[in-house]
């Protein structure tokens, strides 16, 4: 791992959606859990979303820690699988020990029980399955029966369960079970990844059928957020630049008609001052 | 993949690179201008102008004729002026008067001239290191040039009689063999007598009226303000060549960048929708010292 991507994985340790993130961060979540509400088609049931890249350091573990905790936020009960047993991050980014028994331990049959594996948070209604110790053969474990029937056992237990797995353009793993998923979200690290692996990796996944729900473009500088006319650039987060102040919001969950709330309660009692001053 | 470039693109690089391009144009413009003031020497000029006098013309100068063939003769009594003999003239005078030595290339390199496409009239301009010196080089020119173009251009009506008498000579020589030719000889003759009368007569009046071919319209005057550098024009020049070049440098590192920058690079890629953009978390605006409270609380499930 480079130099680079070693700051970038210490970096990511710490960028937990809380109350405490930045509304524009809070806001671009949300909006992409309304997008991944849509791609549903109104199919009932628990979806399955796997998450993947082209390369490393492409931030898709946080990107996937943060949409269930997104979704977790929504009421949902979600849970994050950590599937990239050879390189896991779900443990570095809710700081757990990488020794923890998890998904590894659990498809080889070392642990039986998934509810002794399966962790909960602190953010009700997400609960965390950690990708174990790296075993000797993940490709295996992942293809095996064994994954299959817990999925379909997750399935009815969680409103939503969300798979981090390996990148794409790396190992296979993901593909191979691209059946199970309800969908791949592909995510591309603006500034980072290569347009040529990107469009290499899109190429197998639509050859071998994978359905892809879409792109997330992730870490994009603010200064650059201005294409495509979402958002305007110059000051950091512009966008939301005119909502900043609704930042005191306490549930970022629903921030935006909180605040909303909040800022039309304090303006009716401001009114209420001036005409108890006249 | 292919690249297509729309205006929207190119404003947007122009949106989010301008404040880099203000800041290398002003860098850049500053040192231009620090340097065309205090490194580049100056450069002093004087100017004398000159009207052309056509002695071979009923003169008529309301047509475009006439000003046209006196451009032609401005070109001609431009190069006398710039010829050897001006300049060593001009070179003779700076030694004798100031001891200053130049050759004669030296010289012609300080001298430019334009005509005048409305007028009959044309102007020569002495550039040089010194306001001094460039006044003296113009008033020499302006001393010399009338007598040395007259001179000059005078031999031409000469050969043409010269060039009569000859034809005639030869007709002449032609008659004593085969009488047929001796009236045509006569007849060549008499006009070559006839032009060279009129030559005569118009060299005589010439001299009479003193006049020459040109006359001083503008006499040269000592500029104490130098001409170049023009710091201003350097400036904005300069200015306006390093913005393009800078915005051409920051359009080709995004049109030629391999990495994804952008949305628009994610759709030129696929046809997949984009189901969302996230932002860079700033961590310093983001007093995240709170990963534990949303992460892992230890303990299982229920």
């Amino acid at each position: 791992m480079s130099k680079k991507n070693k700051n970038f994985h210490r970096e990511i340790e710490t960028r937990l959606l809380d109350t405490t993130s930045p509304f524009a961060i809070r806001e671009a979540f949300n909006h992409l859990r309304t997008n991944l509400l849509y791609t549903l088609n109104n199919d009932k049931g628990c979806p399955i979303f796997a998450v993947t890249s082209a390369g490393e350091a492409s931030g898709k573990s946080t990107l996937m820690a943060n949409i269930a905790i997104s979704y977790a936020a929504a009421s949902k009960k979600v849970l994050l699988i950590d599937a990239d047993m050879r390189a896991p991050m779900q443990c570095n980014i809710f700081h757990e020990d990488k020794s923890t028994y998890g998904l590894s331990e659990l498809l080889s049959g070392i642990e039986r029980d998934d509810r002794t594996v399966i962790r909960s948070t602190e953010t009700e209604g997400l609960s965390i399955l950690f990708a174990g110790q790296t075993p000797p053969n993940p490709s295996e474990l992942i293809m095996s029966h064994a994954f299959e029937l817990y999925l379909k056992k997750w399935r009815l237990e969680y409103d939503a369960i969300f798979i981090d797995f390996p990148p794409v353009g790396i190992v296979t793993d993901t593909l191979a079970v691209h059946k199970l998923v309800t969908g791949y979200i592909f995510v591309v690290r603006s500034e980072r990844s290569e347009k040529r692996s990107v469009a290499a990796s899109l190429d197998t996944m639509k050859k071998l059928d994978a359905k892809i729900l879409g792109i997330v473009l992730n870490d994009v500088d603010s200064k650059i957020l201005g294409y495509g006319g979402r958002y305007s650039s110059g000051k950091r987060y512009s966008k939301y630049s005119r909502y900043s102040k609704y930042e005191s919001a306490n549930k970022y969950e629903s921030s935006y008609a909180n605040a909303y709330e909040h800022a039309y309660a304090k303006k009716q009692k401001e009114e209420k001052e001036e005409k108890h001053d006249a | 993949m292919e690249k297509t470039v729309s205006l929207e693109h190119l404003w947007q690089i122009f949106k989010n690179t301008w404040w880099k391009i203000l800041i290398v144009v002003l860098i850049v413009t500053i040192a231009a201008g620090v340097v065309t003031e205090f490194c580049v020497p100056r450069k002093y000029s004087s100017t004398t102008e000159f009207y052309i006098v056509n002695v071979n013309q009923t003169i008529d100068y309301t047509t475009s004729t006439t000003v046209a063939a006196d451009q032609m003769l401005a070109k001609n009594y431009i190069e006398v002026i710039k010829s050897d003999a001006m300049m060593s003239m001009v070179g003779e005078k700076l030694k004798e008067n100031h001891e200053i030595e130049m050759t004669n290339k030296q010289i012609r390199a300080m001298i430019s001239s334009a005509t005048n496409s409305n007028a009959s009239s044309f102007s020569i301009t002495v550039t040089a290191p010194h306001a001094t010196l460039a006044y003296k080089i113009a008033s020499y020119i302006t001393e010399l040039a009338p007598d040395l173009v007259t001179e000059i251009t005078k031999p031409s009506e000469i050969s043409a009689t010269v060039k009569w008498e000859t034809i005639a000579s030869n007709l002449a020589d032609k008659a004593e063999e085969d009488p047929k030719y001796a009236e045509v000889a006569l007849a060549v003759q008499t006009a070559a007598n006839k032009l060279a009368e009129n030559e005569d007569t118009l060299t005589v009046k010439g001299l009479q009226n003193r006049l020459q071919c040109i006359q001083v319209i503008r006499e040269p005057v000592e500029n104490p303000n130098h001409v170049s550098p023009n710091v201003i024009k350097v400036c904005i020049l300069v200015a306006l060549a390093v913005a393009i070049l800078t915005y051409a440098f920051f359009f080709l590192r995004e049109f030629l960048s391999s990495e994804i920058r952008t949305e628009n690079d994610v759709k030129s890629l696929t046809d997949l929708p984009i189901l969302g953009v996230i932002p860079r978390w700033d961590l310093s605006s983001h007093k995240a010292s709170n990963a534990y409270e949303y992460g892992y609380k230890g303990g299982n499930k229920q």
